[in-house]
């Protein structure tokens, strides 16, 4: 049930002794809707929508006061403290939580993970997931932030780069049109361009990709069903 | 959903303990589930509630916790402490002779 985990450790609890908690809690959970007689997908489903509703902020926050409780007495420097934990939590930017497109009527062709390429006939690490869609359909921004990069090359066709916070970034490629520059700021479900079939593509698709700390993981963690 | 649950704000340590009293040594999932089973559903103490309260009450030192692995995964079970026994019983209670009065103040009278 390594999902579950993962997903805990991308809602950005901090405390590690709190995650195998809540990661015992959810498996619990998951292992008695099985039980129950759930289907594995509805009860995967259920487990998902349960984690999405925790207040993930409070209970961080709730978490820091208890460790360091004492300190805060004592110290003379309560209300500083206070202001820059309130300041530091604020700041947080959610993870990418929304679809890259209006999901009703498109699918995932393609999801993460190793496949063969299309094109190329070799198997390689597919980095992001790929969702069909008529050309020219709206791509919007998955969670606010600052374009890191726009334009095109050969390979991604036009593209557009977000950096959401200190921790994610998401892409979008193929697209046939795009309506944001580098530097620009974006909010979230913001129209940042179109579905296309530019660069090395077979048929207009979405190609969508999410980065933690630069590194590919999988954006279905983030799309809510 | 959860209509109870500013109730339930000022009482959950006390539900908590009531519970880890009647069975002895618990674990959160199972706490959330007993809750939940007792009362037919209607009252459910929330995982994002039930977990920050326990680790309040085991810095109190009302409540001690240990680790066991089960089915690769560490579950972390509580129980009151000797010591708190009896606390805890004067606390139950009065949460108990708490409702009680709050049924008389609702009634109506005749």
């Amino acid at each position: 049930m390594k999902w579950i985990y993962n997903i805990l450790r991308i809602s950005g609890l901090k405390n590690q002794e709190l995650l195998e908690e809540y990661f015992d809690h959810y498996t619990s959970e998951y292992e008695y809707l099985l039980e129950q007689g759930d289907s594995e997908e509805l009860a995967h489903s259920k487990v998902v929508d349960a984690i999405s509703k925790l207040d993930v902020k409070t209970i961080n926050f709730e978490y820091f006061k208890l460790k360091h409780k004492n300190k805060l007495i004592m110290s003379s420097t309560f209300t500083f403290l206070f202001a820059a934990v309130i300041f530091v939590f604020g700041n947080f930017d959610e993870p990418p939580s929304i679809a890259p497109v209006e999901m009703s009527g498109h699918s995932i062709t393609s999801g993460y993970g190793e496949r063969m390429h299309p094109t190329e006939k070799v198997k390689k690490l597919h980095r992001g997931i790929d969702i069909r869609g008529k050309l020219g359909t709206t791509v919007m921004a998955t969670s606010s932030g600052i374009v890191k990069d726009a334009g095109y090359d050969k390979l991604n066709g036009y593209f557009v780069e977000i950096q959401h916070d200190a921790i994610y970034t998401t892409r979008y490629h193929h697209l046939s049109k795009i309506d944001v520059q580098k530097d620009d700021q974006v909010k979230k479900g913001e129209k940042i361009g179109e579905i296309g079939s530019s660069g090395l593509s077979t048929a207009p698709h979405l190609h969508y990709e999410v980065l933690e700390k630069g590194k590919n993981v999988d954006p279905a963690l983030f799309l809510k069903v | 959903m959860n209509k109870n649950k500013e109730f339930l704000s000022g009482t959950l340590n006390t539900i908590i303990l009531a519970l880890l009293k009647e069975h002895g040594k618990m674990y959160g999932y199972e706490i959330c589930s007993s809750a939940k089973e007792k009362t037919n559903n209607a009252i459910i103490l929330t995982e994002g509630a039930i977990y920050p309260a326990l680790h309040k009450l085991e810095k109190k030192g009302i409540i001690e916790s240990s680790k066991q692995l089960i089915n690769g995964r560490t579950r972390k079970y509580y129980e009151i402490r000797k010591a708190h026994l009896d606390t805890v019983d004067e606390k139950v209670q009065t949460l108990y002779d708490f409702t009680t009065l709050i049924q008389a103040l609702l009634k109506p009278s005749l």
